[in-house]
């Protein structure tokens, strides 16, 4: 497959070496998107193909053509001289939260969430993208049991349910992914990066808290509950560790509700939508005047290079922060365990 | 699927009129009697049944991929693409689309191989013809032709509501199920929205003669779940 980012919104695919003949993710993309027509989730405006002649030996590419989004939200979190104010990163939120509202409503799980697929336009209206991850559920009855793979998400965005081995999983899953996006406005680079899984979980267990049945309750069902390592006696500091950042209290306590290890107790998009956060002052507010100081396109794959490259790739080390793409929060520790944390 | 039949594709684009279809065959039905050109579809059709029970797909797969079958054939003649290369590779789309999994192609080639040679084989005299990248080359001509539009309301899932909301579940819905697999066969699936193909296969279970002749109801696959 061909993936073209010809400066148009545009998704280029050929039929040439695919094994798997057209891609399901794209099949995906299509499928899902024809469905879903929100303000807040990218809008697919057609499917369109070259024609088939001698000149491409008879294949045709097909190009799914997106509305034209001028940022991602990685690239602009990576920016030090893009800076939102309070008001606008609740605004950045509500339009997140609303996206997932409505996807969830119409029983699709995105299972991507991340500051990459998070597109802003010049104006300020943001779009959830990319949703060749995503699928539709089902809500499980007569005891049923769903049986979705649990090989999604961004390790760094993945929730402690789908770590463990899920299969059974939910809505809470994009709502984890947000509640990391939403940290991430402040922290300006994603609050846990993890090498592997197992790093991953106890990232997650430091900030959250030991994951126990007590905690949990359930939680020794899952299948790799025995089979992780789980840190013991590890107190929840998710609001300590995030107060710095965020100062706002009303912040602190959404987060807090977003980031829950228990997915049943995570609040959903409806409560995080209705939570004081949004109905505070100051009250969300319109980002188009900040975004028209910044003429250029940020991108992610833009930016320079700050992150280590592929997420799942084994990397030791970091990247070096280059100037300008590190944010406040890249004072970088290395801990006994010979990994980075870079936020807290 | 999620989702909203009335704004759907398959509503709005592809609930056809028999009038379309007449035009559309025209060519096909100049060559072919009405009856030879539907027991054609009838034959691929039970190639994708079979290729589908082989395969251990669920029934929600092979209707899509019936489905995909015919809307192809409903734009296009017969003689565009040999629907012996179509019908596997609208099984080919169905299970990507329905989340059924890749079916790897060669498994799905030394399927039709196996049901070509043992039970197709008073059609076909040689073997299977098509390789791998056949299957693929025409994903993309069915792709198109369907303008990509992949998701398929299916009559099951309303069959399922009606019979619960009637009563008499086990009998009823066995049998109403195996109607609507057999109506995969006919038209009806081009030319009604799927309630309403459920409600006509609800009736239609209740007539006695259908009740009586439940055991002779065709090649239908033993799929109810």
């Amino acid at each position: 497959m061909c993936l073209a980012q010809p400066g148009e919104a545009r998704n280029a695919m050929c039929s040439d070496n695919e094994k798997e003949g057209f891609p399901i993710t794209a099949l995906r993309e299509i499928k899902i998107l024809q469905l879903l027509k929100h303000e807040n989730v990218v809008h697919l405006i057609e499917i369109c193909r070259t024609k088939a002649n001698q000149y491409n030996r008879y294949r045709s590419t097909f190009y799914l053509v997106f509305d034209f989004c001028e940022h991602d939200l990685a690239g602009l979190l990576s920016n030090i001289h893009v800076k939102f104010s309070l008001g606008e990163i609740k605004k950045v939120i509500q339009q997140l939260l609303n996206g997932l509202y409505y996807i969830h409503s119409n029983k699709i799980l995105h299972r991507d969430m991340k500051a990459a697929n998070v597109l802003i336009t010049k104006t300020g209206i943001l779009k959830l993208a990319d949703f060749g991850l995503a699928r539709a559920f089902s809500q499980t009855k007569n005891g049923q049991v769903n049986r979705y793979t649990n090989r999604v998400v961004t390790l760094w965005y993945r929730p402690p349910e789908l770590l463990l081995g899920d299969r059974n999983y939910g809505p809470p899953v994009d709502l984890w992914g947000a509640g990391c996006i939403m940290a991430e406005m402040w922290t300006r680079s994603p609050i846990m990066q993890g090498n592997t899984e197992q790093q991953q979980i106890t990232l997650i267990s430091q900030l959250c808290g030991s994951i126990t049945p007590e905690s949990w309750p359930g939680v020794e069902t899952l299948d790799l509950y025995n089979k992780m390592e789980l840190p013991k006696a590890q107190k929840r500091k998710v609001k300590e560790r995030l107060k710095p950042y965020v100062k706002d209290q009303y912040g602190c306590d959404l987060l807090d509700k977003l980031l829950l290890l228990d997915p049943s107790k995570r609040f959903d998009s409806d409560a995080a939508l209705n939570h004081d956060f949004f109905w505070t002052d100051p009250m969300p507010s319109d980002l188009s005047k900040m975004l028209a100081q910044h003429t250029q396109s940020m991108f992610e794959y833009l930016a320079p290079p700050r992150r280590p490259g592929h997420m799942r790739a084994h990397h030791h080390h970091h990247h070096a922060g280059a100037p300008g793409a590190a944010g406040p929060a890249a004072g970088r520790a290395t801990t006994e365990t010979g990994y980075h944390d870079r936020v807290f | 699927m999620a989702g909203n039949f009335w704004q759907s594709s398959h509503y709005q684009q592809w609930v056809l009129d028999r009038q379309d279809l007449i035009r559309e065959r025209k060519h096909d039905l100049s060559i072919l009697s009405d009856e030879e050109y539907q027991k054609i579809f009838i034959f691929f059709a039970n190639f994708i049944q079979i290729l589908g029970e082989q395969l251990k797909l669920r029934q929600q797969v092979i209707a899509t991929a019936t489905v995909y079958f015919k809307r192809f054939y409903a734009r296009n003649s017969l003689k565009c693409i040999d629907p012996l290369l179509l019908a596997p590779t609208c099984v080919f789309l169905a299970s990507k689309v329905e989340e059924f999994g890749v079916i790897s192609s060669s498994r799905l080639l030394s399927t039709c191989q196996t049901v070509v040679k043992n039970k197709l084989n008073y059609a076909y005299a040689q073997e299977f013809p098509y390789r791998t990248n056949h299957i693929l080359e025409c994903e993309f001509y069915l792709l198109e032709n369907l303008d990509c539009c992949l998701i398929v309301y299916q009559p099951y899932r309303p069959l399922l509501q009606l019979v619960q909301d009637i009563g008499h579940e086990d009998q009823l819905l066995a049998l109403a199920w195996r109607v609507i697999n057999d109506s995969l066969r006919t038209d009806v699936c081009l030319l009604y929205p799927p309630y309403q193909i459920a409600i006509g296969e609800c009736s239609f279970s209740f007539t006695p003669h259908v009740i009586a002749e439940v055991g002779t109801l065709g090649e239908v696959g033993e799929s109810f779940p």
